[in-house]
């Protein structure tokens, strides 16, 4: 049994202690006279039987106050001592909460700042991850329609090239077939020259036979013989220059055919070269293709990093309640250091001390704990307490 | 032009939670630690929002609604009740000194910030 309880336990009063042992006594002596019946011998033991009982009272009565003196002071020092206690004890717990509750207000604010600046870096990566995916797969002017664009205009280059190599075969065919052309007009113009020059030569005979009156004509005769040479002279010039021309010809042949090994050559390069952009294009467009699911990914992860960003801003408010349950404690504590050092405990009742301490909570943790509702944990109430006036 | 928002609240890192998630949403955060030092950063200021505790040391936040009301440049301007007061009473002081919301802590950030969407003027 403690103290506080041996301090509440009733005792027997001094007159119990008495009256007890003499009662004993006197029903003793009454009952020895009525069995043995009254004479002087019964008479003298009953008398000292009671005696002694009154004796005994008086001695257990003596005994008995001053063990209830004893008790009292024993009492009052108990009392006194607590009231030191407590008087001495309170301003220590209360600097002792208010520096744990100081520490963790600058530990919290530290981890605070610090989530604050790795946010605000992750903002910005995460905007730089957005404009990325939009320069990456953006409809209009991403990378990928980018890529589309410059697929379509190489197609177009290619073809073009493809169709100038065409009319340029299609020039040299036809210049050939004018050259042969010629070739035969300068037959032609030499086969006339000497059809006309025999014919002269019949009329120079024809006004020699003719004589005086063939003069005239043989003038004429002359005329065309010169015209026939002439003629004869313009074929000659024709066939010399087709000769020129047909003796370029086997070069040009051997340029032609040359050409047309590097026409095929070069058709070949197209088509080389066409594979080697479609090939190049289509890596490119993989490559854009993995790093568009990579950025996919990472933008999903980064609204997930959102909702732990969320979450832990909600953890992060514990120290503000944590700080005013500590703060209303230590307002508790401070008052009752002063009722006690003004010796004002006795007047204060104990509802009222409750009323009065209920008065500045404000956490339902508090008012739970207050009616000592639950096993005194972190409320489970969801963040919704949203109110609009 | 990113809109003002005064923050009030004795505690630090209560701030600065409440600016984390207003800055992320592009607002611009003037942060005061009690109702009087709020009071003095009003003073001329473009302020177009102010978020207030009501538990603060030298003035507390309904005692701040109620002279925020006075001054004629501030009259209009919507103030959000940010606390740990779970009692009704409180609440309607709150309502009846001239607050738009009360939000209890802890909140989430989307929570603040769809009260702020709500009652921020255009």
């Amino acid at each position: 049994m403690n103290k506080l309880t041996d301090l509440t336990t009733p005792d027997p009063s001094p007159d119990a202690c008495f009256w007890y042992p003499a009662a004993l006594g006197l029903t003793g002596g009454t009952l020895l006279i009525f069995v043995a019946g009254i004479s002087a011998l019964s008479l003298s033991v009953a008398i000292i039987f009671v005696a002694a009982a009154v004796f005994v009272g008086q001695r257990l009565s003596r005994l008995h106050g001053v063990a209830a003196d004893h008790q009292a002071h024993s009492q009052a020092d108990t009392i006194s001592n607590l009231y030191k206690i407590c008087a001495q004890s309170f301003p220590v717990w209360t600097r002792q909460i208010n520096t744990s509750s100081e520490m963790a207000d600058a530990a919290v604010l530290s981890l605070t700042r610090l989530f604050s600046n790795t946010v605000s870096r992750l903002e910005k990566t995460l905007a730089a991850t957005r404009s990325t995916v939009q320069n990456v797969s953006g409809e209009s002017n991403g990378m990928t329609a980018s890529i589309a664009s410059s697929e379509s205009d190489l197609r177009r280059v290619l073809e073009i090239l493809v169709s100038l190599d065409k009319s340029r075969d299609s020039i040299l065919v036809e210049v050939a077939s004018h050259a042969g052309n010629l070739n035969e007009m300068a037959d032609d113009v030499k086969k006339i020259a000497m059809q006309v020059r025999l014919l002269s030569f019949n009329a120079a005979i024809e006004a020699s036979r003719s004589g005086e009156a063939g003069k005239g004509f043989s003038v004429v005769a002359s005329e065309m013989r010169q015209l026939a040479t002439l003629s004869e002279e313009t074929g000659s010039k024709m066939v010399k220059t087709l000769q020129t021309i047909n003796s370029i010809n086997p070069a040009q042949k051997h340029v032609y055919q040359h050409e047309n090994q590097l026409v095929d050559g070069e058709e070949n390069f197209i088509s080389t070269s066409e594979a080697i952009i479609r090939r190049v294009l289509e890596r490119f467009q993989l490559t854009t293709a993995n790093l568009a699911q990579s950025i996919a990914i990472m933008e999903q992860e980064s609204t997930s990093v959102r909702g732990n960003i969320s979450d832990a801003l909600v953890a992060l408010q514990f120290q503000d309640r944590v700080s005013q349950i500590q703060a209303h404690v230590i307002n508790s504590l401070n008052a009752l250091s002063v009722l006690i050092e003004r010796g004002a405990v006795s007047a204060m009742d104990a509802e009222t001390w409750m009323q009065e301490m209920a008065r500045e909570f404000s956490t339902h943790e508090e008012f739970d704990n207050l009616r000592l509702k639950g096993p005194g944990l972190v409320s489970k109430r969801k963040t919704e307490d949203l109110t609009f006036f | 032009m990113a809109k003002n928002i005064l923050v009030i609240d004795d505690s630090a890192s209560l701030r600065e939670v409440v600016a984390i998630a207003l800055r992320g949403a592009g607002y611009a955060v003037i942060e005061a630690e009690d109702g009087a030092d709020a009071l003095s950063k009003l003073n001329g200021n473009k302020i177009h929002l102010a978020i207030c505790d009501v538990n603060m040391p030298v003035m507390d936040g309904i005692s701040f609604v109620k002279e925020a009301k006075k001054l004629p440049n501030y009259r209009f301007m919507p103030i959000i009740m940010l606390t740990t007061e779970s009692r009704e009473s409180r609440k309607q002081e709150g309502q009846m000194a001239g607050a738009k919301a009360w939000v209890v802590k802890p909140f989430r950030p989307e929570q603040i910030l769809h009260a702020v969407a709500k009652l921020m003027p255009v």
